[in-house]
């Protein structure tokens, strides 16, 4: 479970998250959406406990992060959008290592990375470089190495970018399981179509605040526009419905 | 020739908004650079002025012609090495590369561009550190005007020959090895070819017979008869020529210095023509090299001994530095450089035995060698294995490990390394030297704990400032701050270790030597803990939270 308590992020003057109060519970998928720049990436950051909050603070599964940032991030699998991994190490060391990280027994280490070797297509990739892999490859084993400690808690930040459509498929029907199985995911997407499918629940943020939660229904009843896709919602709540004004007036 | 003008413009607009973030910043930083530039220039000024006025008493010659054509020489021989590695990275790995690919610019005008840029570059520090010595022998002869212009052109166009020379070698093998590839193999070309630099200079030239004043002459003397030889001896004929104000001759030496390096120029554009596109389209894709899938490696089982997150971390870099020829390239010279120094310190210095009780210089030196050894073994190489983290610190920061943990994971290496460093020029100091019981027990001590204190201060200095950014050099990885403190931390242990030394001296007159020894080790292994451990706390305590760029 995650729970957010006025989370807040300040740069200097500029305020990135403001006052952040969201819950998510145990299997259940949180779509995170927001336009460029809205702090999604903050967000996760701070979830993550890479980022200090300036204000407020989150709980992991119950423990606070800013208090005891070890034992949450034991609960805590992380999924970057952009998957900066050690170049020079195989993709078998490479979860190998995350696992010792985590404190995995090396056995059950070894059963978990054949098992997402062979999920993800990468048993003949396993033992090269990963300065080998192209985009779609290390975010698959990034995905790995999220899943290797079997975290309660998955954090993830744009989860199908750079993934082949069978990938993505693998990865929405994955979060769908591993939702089954008990656990909490939140993700933040651009791509509202999976948002809108796959997600119990959405939160909008837009310039640091979050300006809508809910299903998509609720979603719809605060729009009060009962046939409306995620897509027009979102332009909507996020002032963007403008641009349809614009690309009419330019033409396209 | 308008693209290359508009991608010039681009760079230079570009280098100008990297001086600062703030764009208020951006003057002062070049104000402040402008300034120090100055500085230099001023210092070396009078400096050369000094030297041209200065006169071998024994065989009754100026040395100007010689410190000209030793400037020369050094800059030429400075370009020309790092001319392969610049001209590499400016050509194949800058970041706007594929940016320009995709524009409808030709090959040979983004290859022009960044050429001219290059020598642009280069002329900046050449202008500041080379102008002042043609500037001081204009003002000893009392040169023109015309002196001081086209002394001041050649100096900006210096860099056109070596560059073009690295261009002919580059442009072509690019086109067949992977440029990614092609950097490993220049660098260790370029750390090779130091060594043995280093290693014929020390054979032909040892330093203990430049202390002889016949030695000293025949340098002199054997420099001269070297210079006509020299390949920058064109730039020695155009200053004298144009000083003693033979205006026709200096100018027609100019002439056809500027014409072969415009010729040089061309020749290199044309050769891009062929070769650039190819070089080029080798790093268009992620998969660069061979794919070669690795044998299950023998498990390095040394630090087996450590807790399971530390030994994981230690593991992991030492695949790391293994692995990658930038890293373990960089790692190579700092052996090297604690090798020449061992000979230089121990062996040549080190002709008489240290057997007696008192302390001399050569005592000094020796352990002047142990805190340099420790110095180069363990704080370069401390902060160097933290920042090379790089943008994959996430993976670290988003795990279940205590900064306490990582620190010491970072210590593990340099520490030992240090350690056994020292181990060795301890044995061999053993051998040649047969030190006495003071200075067993003081080399021990110093030996022994430097690598532990100068480790610390290398990964908890790190920590302090805990930016990780993606370079192209792993020199560049660590912050300019880190770089800074960690040299005057640095000194600081010098100056310490000097303190040591009296101390020492002082001690043997009171205790006697082996007591004095023995106080000694006690006194630096106190000092190294709790200084260690205290900035090892002080360290873990900031590195909370890291900066990812």
């Amino acid at each position: 479970m995650i729970e957010t308590k006025n989370l807040t992020k300040a740069f200097g003057k500029l305020l990135a998250v403001n006052n952040l109060n969201i819950t998510v519970n145990s299997g259940e998928i949180y779509g995170f959406l927001g336009p460029n720049g809205a702090g999604k990436t903050t967000t996760i950051k701070m979830l993550a406990g890479l980022l200090k909050p300036t204000k407020g603070t989150a709980l992991i599964d119950g423990i606070d992060i800013l208090k005891n940032p070890i034992q949450a991030k034991g609960h805590i699998g992380l999924i970057p959008d952009s998957p900066m991994v050690y170049q020079k190490l195989t993709g078998r060391e490479f979860l190998y290592f995350v696992a010792d990280i985590f404190e995995v027994q090396r056995d059950s280490a070894e059963k978990k990375a054949n098992e997402m070797f062979e999920m993800f297509s990468l048993q003949d990739k396993a033992d090269v470089m990963i300065e080998n892999y192209s985009h779609g490859m290390r975010q698959k084993i990034v995905i790995s190495a999220a899943l290797i400690h079997d975290p309660s808690v998955l954090i993830f930040d744009e989860p199908t970018v750079g993934l082949d459509p069978a990938s993505a498929k693998l990865v929405k029907d994955l979060l769908r399981v591993l939702a089954e199985k008990g656990k909490t995911i939140f993700m933040s997407t651009h791509i509202l179509e999976i948002a809108e499918r796959m997600c119990d629940r959405i939160g909008i943020i837009n310039q640091g605040e979050l300006i809508a939660e809910g299903t998509i229904q609720e979603l719809r009843e605060k729009a009060k526009d009962k046939t409306a896709n995620l897509e027009e919602l979102f332009l909507e709540l996020t002032g963007g419905e403008d641009t349809k004004d614009l690309i009419k007036f330019l033409g396209y | 020739m308008k693209n290359v003008l508009i991608l010039l413009r681009t760079n230079f607009r570009t280098s100008y908004n990297s001086l600062a973030k703030n764009k208020k910043l951006r003057p002062i930083f070049a104000i402040s650079i402008g300034v120090a530039g100055v500085v230099a220039f001023y210092f070396l000024l009078k400096l050369s002025r000094f030297l041209y006025n200065l006169k071998i008493p024994l065989v009754n010659i100026s040395l100007a012609p010689l410190i000209l054509n030793i400037v020369m020489l050094v800059a030429f021989i400075y370009l020309l090495l790092g001319s392969f590695s610049i001209m590499l990275s400016t050509l194949y790995f800058s970041s706007d590369t594929m940016l320009l690919l995709s524009l409808p610019l030709k090959e040979r005008d983004v290859f022009s561009g960044r050429f001219v840029f290059t020598v642009f570059e280069e002329s900046i520090w050449l202008f500041f550190l080379m102008y002042p010595f043609f500037v001081g022998y204009g003002m000893v002869n009392q040169a023109n005007m015309i002196f001081y212009a086209e002394t001041l052109l050649f100096v900006l166009l210096f860099p056109v020959i070596p560059l073009t020379i690295a261009v002919f070698v580059i442009l072509p093998l690019a086109k067949k090895i992977h440029p990614k590839k092609l950097q490993n193999i220049i660098m260790i070309i370029n750390v090779v070819f130091s060594i043995l630099f280093v290693g014929i200079m020390q054979i032909t030239n040892p330093a203990y017979q430049i202390v002889s004043k016949d030695a000293l002459t025949n340098l002199f003397s054997h420099g001269f008869s070297l210079m006509r030889f020299l390949p920058t001896n064109i730039g020695v004929y155009l200053t004298i020529s144009l000083a003693e104000r033979n205006i026709l001759i200096g100018t027609f030496v100019f002439t056809i210095y500027l014409v072969i390096s415009a010729g040089l120029f061309y020749l290199c554009t044309l050769l891009s023509l062929n070769t650039y596109k190819e070089g080029l389209g080798k790093i268009r894709t992620a998969q660069y090299v061979k794919i070669v899938k690795r044998k299950a490696e023998k498990e390095f089982k040394g630090f087996s001994f450590l807790p399971t997150k530390i030994k994981a971390i230690a593991e992991k870099d030492v695949k790391m530095i293994r692995r990658d020829q930038k890293l373990s390239v960089s790692i190579l010279p700092i052996i090297a450089y604690l090798a020449v120094f061992f000979f230089i310190f121990v062996v040549v210095l080190g002709k008489k035995s240290l057997g007696n009780e008192s302390f001399d210089l050569s005592s000094f030196m020796l352990l002047f060698f142990f805190v340099f050894s420790s110095y180069m073994a363990s704080l370069q190489i401390a902060p160097m294995l933290f920042y090379t983290e790089s943008r994959s610190v996430w993976v670290l920061f988003a795990s279940k490990i205590t900064s306490q943990e990582l620190l010491w994971s970072k210590f593990v290496i340099p520490f030992l390394l240090g350690e056994v460093m020292n181990a060795l020029f301890f044995i061999l100091m053993i051998l040649v030297r047969h030190p006495s019981i003071n200075m067993i027990f003081v080399s021990v001590g110093l030996a022994l704990f430097l690598p532990f204190i100068f480790s610390i201060i290398g990964v908890s200095t790190s920590a302090m400032f805990p930016i990780f950014r993606e370079v192209k050099s792993p020199k560049k990885i660590i912050p300019g701050k880190v770089v800074l403190i960690q040299t005057v931390m640095g000194y600081t242990m010098f100056g310490i270790a000097f303190g040591f030394f009296f101390l020492n001296r002082l001690l043997i007159k009171i205790w006697g030597g082996t007591i004095a020894g023995i106080a000694i080790f006690i006194l630096v292994g106190i000092l190294s803990f709790v200084v260690g451990f205290s900035l090892m706390f002080a360290g873990s305590r900031r590195l909370k939270y890291v900066e990812i760029q």
